[in-house]
């Protein structure tokens, strides 16, 4: 079922009222402050569901299902283990230091505790991240809501029997750009041409069906023509590629319409409201979300007649399922997620990481009302955390009960909603989907224009300047970021590795920047010089296993992705690193330290 | 199991050679990891939320107390975190 006008009025209500209401809380804004930390007037609640609502971007609410479908109820660790716990340690101990020194963002922290060196090479690698990141999930936002929206142009392919050679045409001509089908007979190709008007039809020279279909398809009314382009097995995949984009007909509806829609939207109210307007509008966002996603497993797990029919019917998928209901998988797993690696890696580093030292991340707290807003806001979080894998990787595996089949994983959410859920409630479900897509945008915008404003432009430019002037440069810089954005958004979509690059990118440097913190924080000995030394030891660390891992004989860990282990053995390194250096340098003056380290009052106190 | 790299005449040797090193102590850790099996590493995860759930009990008292500056109210955080945590402990006892 697609989406029908009630829902597309829906979907347009949920997006007009969003902006509008981002858009009407800019009117307060008159500072700086106002505009970085919401004039540190933000309330534990919003801020809890605010964090809890950025966590869940465009790659993860596809990409979490997705992977539910492959490998199951495993994926819950990222919001369980990689959440909940590493919620209640930041909510205790670390948010409150944050919160007190009264820093804007984290590389601030370090400036205080450390040194402008640490400072200046963290806001550097963040804000660099922040800025390329932003692209890239804009490119994911508007990726997924052509995919919802089902807007994406359709290449089929004619053959009456799979195999790899086709598939292999079908995936070098259309890739990832077209939503492919394949068909087998006349009957079912003409059906598809005239529901779907295909951009594209890609039909082998050689097939028995193809007079047929050319004069079935030459009988179809003016303005339905299909484009046909005939291919050999085995000829040249290249100059098919361009035979084929010369003949398909333009989409209707362009990914880069999207891109510059989303980046609009989002850019608007953030451009207005500031940090204000992206924690209140994350509000609505997580309530719509949670709603909506828990409307699809309920009535998901009710369509197949309850639970344990549910249950039946993935045990009855065999061994391809017999890990779907463990969270935890045995260490040399084929699946990417052994528990040793989620564990070390997700558990003690990346989740850490994330919530303690992501700039997109932590802001929001620090602009809590007061130090104990600050911890209560990570408490709730934590909670709201808990359901949140039920309501987001379980409707994964509820949509594999309901079709095995589904050749992409990726789009088993969204095939899920469009066959199961009424006219309406489909509206619903997508504002819940976009929902969870801008307002991870929306905080990656605000950190990145925080983080130049603040460490860099500040620091180096301007100390001095009225608050004022900095909420000009903030705004400037959010429009700024938002026209790079869709920009590099639209290059994205050239090179799907640069998505891969930037996630790598983030993994490089999560450890050791984790490692500076905690040390930082727990123990008063550590020095600037060992942090920094530290800071870049460890991302040496990294990217010298990951270089060792893709260009060695053989890859160095025995597991596809080993992003969990680099992040886990970067770490340990940093932390060696920065302890040695800082056992061998002066240690900071007592002064310095006071109100920086957990539980530290200075002197023998 | 990954796929082998492609090989690169200069980038190839150099690599080769700090696996070559990694790979010992790399291979050491791997099998005592593996030798782990699956329910005590279920045992791994459960011990750390149930240390994390001590943490929580045993901290001062003004670290979890907060007082809402409006009304004057103070709530403990102390119940709220242990119940976040011992519900990871019994969903990973459950799977």
């Amino acid at each position: 079922m697609g989406l029908t006008g009630i829902d597309y009025i829906i979907v347009l209500v949920y997006l007009v009222g969003t902006v509008g209401f981002g858009v009407y809380l800019g009117r307060r804004i008159r500072t700086g402050q106002d505009y970085f930390l919401a004039g540190r007037k933000l309330p534990w609640w919003a801020i809890g569901m605010s964090l809890v609502v950025t966590d869940i971007g465009a790659i993860d609410i596809v990409g979490i299902a997705g992977s539910a479908y492959l490998y199951g109820i495993v994926m819950g660790n990222f919001d369980w283990l990689g959440s909940v716990p590493v919620m209640i340690i930041s909510g205790f101990i670390f948010i409150p230091i944050f919160w007190r020194t009264g820093v804007t963002t984290v590389p601030e922290w370090f400036g205080k505790r450390y040194n402008i060196a640490v400072r200046t090479t963290s806001a550097l690698i963040w804000g660099s991240f922040l800025a390329c990141n932003l692209g890239i999930m804009l490119y994911a936002t508007a990726v997924m809501l052509n995919v919802l929206l089902d807007l994406n142009p359709k290449a089929v392919i004619v053959s009456p029997a799979e195999t790899a050679a086709v598939t292999e045409v079908l995936d070098a001509v259309a890739g990832k750009k077209y939503d492919c089908f394949r068909m087998e007979t006349v009957k079912d190709t003409v059906t598809i041409a005239v529901e779907h008007r295909p951009n594209l039809l890609l039909m082998d020279e050689a097939s028995p069906l193809k007079d047929e279909i050319i004069t079935r398809l030459k009988d179809l009314p003016a303005g339905k023509e299909v484009p046909v382009v005939l291919f050999q097995m085995g000829e040249d995949l290249v100059a098919l590629q361009d035979r084929a984009a010369e003949s398909a007909r333009p989409p209707a509806w362009p990914l880069f319409y999207s891109i510059v829609l989303m980046g609009v939207l989002i850019g608007l109210y953030t451009f207005c409201g500031g940090l204000t307007a992206v924690v209140y509008t994350d509000v609505i966002q997580c309530i719509v979300m949670m709603l909506g996603c828990a409307f699809v497993l309920i009535y998901g797990i009710h369509r197949l007649g309850g639970f344990g029919e549910f249950v039946d019917l993935i045990h009855q998928l065999g061994d391809r399922t017999k890990d779907h209901f463990h969270l935890i998988l045995p260490a040399d797993t084929a699946t990417p997620y052994p528990w040793s690696g989620i564990f070390l890696g997700l558990g003690l580093v990346l989740a850490n990481a994330y919530w303690i030292g992501n700039q997109a991340i932590v802001q929001r707290s620090l602009g809590a009302r007061s130090e104990a807003e600050a911890k209560a806001s990570y408490v709730w979080g934590a909670i709201l955390k808990v359901f949140i894998p039920f309501i987001m990787v379980v409707p994964g595996i509820v949509a594999l009960a309901h079709n095995p089949y589904v050749a992409d994983a990726d789009k088993a959410m969204a095939t899920l909603v469009r066959d199961l859920l009424p006219t309406g409630v489909l509206g619903i479900f997508f504002a819940a989907f976009l929902a969870a897509l801008m307002s991870s945008v929306d905080s990656c915008l605000n950190s990145a224009a925080t983080l130049w404003t603040k460490d860099i432009y500040q620091r180096f430019f301007k100390p001095n300047a009225e608050d004022t002037h900095y909420l000009t440069v903030g705004r400037i810089l959010t429009f700024a970021f938002i026209v790079w954005a869709i920009l590099f958004a639209e290059f994205s979509a050239n090179f799907e590795s640069i998505y891969t690059l930037i996630q790598t990118l983030l993994t490089l440097f999560q450890g050791p920047s984790l490692a500076i913190i905690v040390l930082g924080v727990l123990w008063k000995r550590a020095t600037g010089i060992g942090a920094f030394v530290g800071l870049i030891g460890g991302l040496c660390c990294s990217s010298g296993m990951l270089f060792i891992n893709s260009y060695a004989s053989e890859p160095l860990f025995l597991i596809e992705d080993p992003f969990l282990y680099i992040a886990w053995w970067s770490f340990v390194f940093a932390v060696v690193l920065t302890v040695v250096v800082s056992l061998i340098t002066p240690m900071e003056p007592e002064e310095k330290l006071r109100g920086l380290v957990y539980r530290y009052k200075g002197g023998n106190a | 199991m990954p796929e082998s790299n492609e090989f690169s005449p200069i980038l190839t040797p150099i690599a080769d050679f700090f696996a070559n090193i990694l790979r010992v102590p790399g291979g050491i850790f791997r099998d005592i990891l593996v030798s782990i099996d699956i329910t005590m590493a279920k045992g791994v995860f459960i011990a750390y939320f149930t240390l994390l759930i001590i943490w929580v009990l045993l901290l001062k008292r003004e670290e979890v107390l907060v007082t809402n500056e409006r009304t004057g109210k103070t709530v403990s955080l102390r119940p709220y975190a242990v119940l976040a945590l011992l519900s990871q402990v019994i969903i990973y006892l459950i799977y």
